[in-house]
Formats: C-alpha cells, structure tokens, sequence
C-alpha cells in the first residue's frame, strides 16, 4: 500500500513539473499503443491495403489488448476505448 | 509411424500433417542435394471423388540451417493453388488424363516455390517457379493410364540446377502399425512379450496407402554456408540441418456462404526433423507445443531426448530380454548418445571418420555431411536393398550416408532408433556398457511395398485407387 501511494504521489508531482510529460501522458490515453508488429514477407501484402480482409480479436479485455491482422501481418495494440466499444457489443 | 498423426491438433488437420522428411546427396548427380517432404498420412487411394491434394492454404517449407545455430538459413516455401475446369460436373475427370494439359482432366493443382535467404519471415525472397504442374492422383487403368510418364512430366527443372515435384506418391515409410501400437509389440519377437503370442511374420501397415510429397533436388552449394564446396567430411560447413514445416494463417472466419477469409501472420502447426521424435519420444502434453517450435529452442525438450520412456518400457514389455537396459534405465542416466544422434548431430572423434555435426546447439534437424558419397547405386536393386540387408539400418549397418547422417528413402529408421533406444548406441559415449544382444536385433521385420524409383524424385510410382490392397 505505502509503495502505491508513493508511487501516485512521484507520478503527480512529475506530471505538475512538466506540461510536456502531461501532454504526453494525455496523447498515450487517448491513442492505442502498438505493443508488437509481426510481419510476413513472404506473401509480400502491401502495408496498410484495405484490399485485403482486416481482422481483430481482443486479446485481453482487461489490459485492452488487440490484435489487428491484415495480410500475413498483425499489430498487437493497446488500445481500451476500441475494446470497451467491442466488448459492449458483446454484452 | 514416422510423424503421421503423431500429435493431437496436427491429426486432424491431415492437409498440413508432415509425415516424413528425407535428405541425402543425389545417387545420380553427387553435385546435388535431394530433399523430400510427405504430407497426408493414409492416404487411401480410392478416395474420390475429391481426391487427396496439397492445401491451398497452407504454406509448406523446407528448411535449411548451415551454421548449427537451429535458425534456417535457407527455406524453400511452396504455395499451391488448385483450377477447376468446370465447377458444373462432380467429376474429377470427364475422360483418360492423357497429359497434364488434357481437357478431360478438371481439377488440377499448380503450385509456386520460392527461396528465402536468411529468416524465413523477413529474408530475401526470390521466386524460383510458379504455375508449376502437379500431376493428378491416380485413379485408375481408364482414368489415369500410363501413370509413370504422366508424372514424369510434372518434374520441373526451375534453371541453376533445382528441380522440383509436388504431387502423389506411394507411402515410403514402413512400420508394423498395427503391432507397435498394440502395447509395443515387435513382430517377430511378440513370444517375447509380456502378453506373448506366437511369433510371426511382421505386417507393413502402411501398405496400400499413399501421401503427397514435395521435392526439391539443388546444388549441395546452394544450402552450405557461404557456398562452401563440400568435400571433407571433418569440416563442419560440410554438414546443414534440415527440417520442413507446414504454417496456416493466424485468422479464418468462416461465413454462411461457405466462403472462408483468412488472414494474418503464418502460424505453424506441424515440423519435422528427425523421424519418430514427436511420435514416441515427446510427451503427449508437449507434443502441439513441439510442433509450433523452432529448432533453436528444442533445448525445451531435452529431457524428453535424455530420458525416452519408451527405454523404460522394453524392459517391462519384454520381461528378462533387457536387462542391461533396464539397469541404465535405472541409474537415471542421461542419454549423451540420443542427444548427439537426435540434437546436435554426433561429433568428430565419437566413431572413426564420421561425424555430421555442425555446432553444439540442440536443435531437432535432420543433419546430412554433404561430403560423404552415395554408398549405393542409382539403379533399381540399389535403391531397393533386401529387407534384412545392413544397407538399410544407415550408420549402424555401415553406411557413413545413411540415417542418421540424412535419410534415405530406403533406410529403416524405426529399427535403427529402437535399437538406439535400447542401448545399442550407448557405449559411444560410456565403453563400459554392454548392450543386451537383443538391442541389435530389433526390427519390426517391415519393408516397403512398393519399389523405389531409381530417378528423382525417387519415392514410388502411388497405389491406384482401382486395383490396390491393404495388409496383409
């Protein structure tokens, strides 16, 4: 508990010390975090063609994990509004 | 058998299910390496009407590692795509396939091979062939006559001395099927057993069946390192590790139109390296894991290799036949012989002008010393020694090429590995040891049905599907 608090505390009075870290913080909630890319080369699918099915499977809902495949790649990203919206549908 | 249905996911998933893997330099270009990957297990010939193909989406390879780090260097993928002339008959064929361009034949598979240099994900590709021709099955005497030449012509010669074949072909591994999963028993010596029964012959219980293969024939200096020449079997960069691998995609839905949308990074599902190993060596609870593997991380399983339980089980399945087995069973010893012959290929100074390791990582590969020449001629009786013949158990019988130095399509790998498991390979490693005789005599007392062609890709000419029968 003690180690809690004064964690809380530091990233407080860090986050007051510098408007930067808080506008990073900020852009970090707001947008997913790419935890790990795989690639494939080997059917050579360009980046990013929405030709090709997209698919995506939350892969954790309590950490907000998804997974994003399209061709032979996939991205691992954390991503909790895109999982809060998904998993309303579920529920 | 060897690696058919060996693991619970992979068995059923027959399409992506590697069965055998064999590597030996070419009897009738020394130059040249041969390579040959089977998929399908039992495959029945009669099978139709919608005979056995490759899967069009599965990405085969096989893979090459020439620096002993358990990481490929070289893979050769091969991606099939199969036509149907017209989707409106049952059919497989409207009439005798005469040629692999004939009308009367409607579902044809085509298939491409491409090479990767480096990781096999990331490397630098090139593709070496598309659109190639497989041959269809064969059917029958009025579907599929002259079956031999029909698939002659589907040999490619892909340019720089690769050729390649992918389609039907007679089961090369023989097995007492039937016996060895009845509690162990080895036809001829189930007398022996503890539930004996009178001896007999054994039975190939694979006879009649078919798998479809993939071959590859290169130069041996297309796979070694830095295109090292191999022609001293002392030097390390004489050997390569080879394994082969079956991968599917990461994502597949299946819609109500029977449509299926795949997609994703490859993700595999079965290996194979040395034959048998994740058939009777790797525990049932590791053995999907083992599939999905590389074999730079096979470290994981060493205990496995170290501590078979099958040397456990002779000397209770054959009460009073093993008793030198069942004492080094006993003291909890490590296997250091299985680990040279099945990890990290067997060092120099071990047995005198052998050797076909490259390097000390454990890594499950089929490990083949390119120096060492063919020991048998390209010819029919070459290829197709007499059961009992010493050719065919490899090293053991004298044969510095033959398994476990690569694999030949004619070696008798369930032999040469019972006996290693037994303890005929111990004292290379403890000269204290005396194997019990019987160590050197087990066989499951099989052979093939069918002849080994004496030409590339050198497995048999299939069963058809007309006229073939089952054992005995």
């Amino acid at each position: 508990m003690a180690d809690e608090k004064k964690s809380k505390i530091s990233r407080r009075s860090f986050l007051q010390k510098t408007a930067v870290g808080a506008a990073a913080v900020g852009a970090m909630a707001a947008a997913p975090t790419i935890l790990k890319m795989t690639e494939n080369v080997q059917a050579s699918t360009p980046s990013g063609d929405v030709n090709t099915p997209v698919m995506a499977y939350v892969k954790d809902a309590a950490q907000g994990t998804v997974v994003v495949m399209w061709g032979t790649q996939e991205i691992v990203t954390r991503d909790p509004g895109l999982v809060n919206r998904l998993t309303t549908y579920a529920r | 058998m060897s690696s058919h249905r060996e693991a619970p996911t992979i068995s059923k998933d027959p399409v992506a299910d590697n069965t055998d893997l064999y590597a030996f330099v070419d009897p009738v270009d020394t130059s040249k390496v041969t390579i040959l990957s089977n998929f399908i297990p039992l495959e029945e010939p009669a099978g139709g009407p919608n005979f056995f193909q490759f899967g069009d989406d599965v990405l085969y390879e096989i893979l090459i590692d020439n620096n002993g780090d358990g990481v490929e260097d070289v893979t050769y993928q091969f991606r099939f795509k199969t036509t149907t002339q017209n989707p409106a008959t049952f059919l497989y064929n409207t009439g005798p396939i005469g040629s692999l361009t004939d009308p009367n034949w409607n579902v044809r598979q085509l298939y491409s091979v491409t090479k990767v240099v480096g990781p096999r994900r990331t490397g630098s590709s090139t593709v070496l062939g598309s659109d190639l021709p497989t041959p269809p099955v064969r059917i029958g005497p009025r579907s599929t006559p002259n079956y031999a030449t029909l698939a002659d012509a589907a040999v490619s010669s892909l340019g720089a001395g690769v050729k390649t074949f992918a389609g039907q072909r007679g089961e090369g591994f023989y097995v007492d099927l039937g016996s060895i999963f009845d509690l162990g028993t080895l036809r001829p010596f189930q007398n022996l057993h503890l539930i004996p029964t009178p001896a007999t012959p054994g039975v190939n219980g694979t006879k009649g069946f078919n798998v479809h293969t993939i071959a590859i024939q290169v130069p041996n200096t297309d796979l070694t390192r830095n295109g090292f020449n191999p022609s001293d079997p002392a030097d390390p960069r004489s050997v390569i590790g080879v394994w082969s691998a079956a991968s599917r995609r990461k994502g597949t839905i299946r819609e109500k139109n029977a449509r299926i949308v795949q997609s994703g990074p490859w993700v595999q599902v079965s290996r194979l390296g040395e034959p048998l190993i994740n058939e009777v060596v790797i525990e049932l609870g590791e053995k999907d894991l083992w599939n999905s593997q590389t074999p730079d991380g096979d470290s994981q399983f060493l205990d496995d290799y170290a501590h078979p339980q099958l040397q456990g089980l002779l000397p209770v399945l054959y009460p009073g036949v093993f008793p030198h087995l069942a004492a080094l069973t006993g003291t909890g010893a490590s296997r250091a012989d299985l680990i040279a012959i099945l990890l990290t290929g067997i060092p120099s100074g071990i047995i005198p002008g052998f050797q076909n390791s490259n390097g000390p990582t454990q890594a499950d590969e089929l490990r083949l010393n390119l120096a060492f020449a063919p020991s048998y001629p390209a010819t029919d009786s070459g290829i197709n020694p007499p059961g009992d013949s010493a050719k065919r158990f490899g090293l053991l019988g004298g044969d510095l090429d033959g398994f476990p130095d690569g694999r030949r399509v004619f070696d008798n790998v369930t032999a040469v590995e019972l006996r290693a498991i037994a303890g005929a390979t111990y004292p290379l490693i403890d000269s204290s040891f005396t194997p019990d005789g019987a160590a050197g005599l087990l066989m499951d007392g099989t052979k093939e049905d069918l002849p080994f062609i004496s030409k590339f890709p050198y497995l048999a000419v299939p069963y058809e599907g007309y006229e073939h029968s089952h054992d005995p």
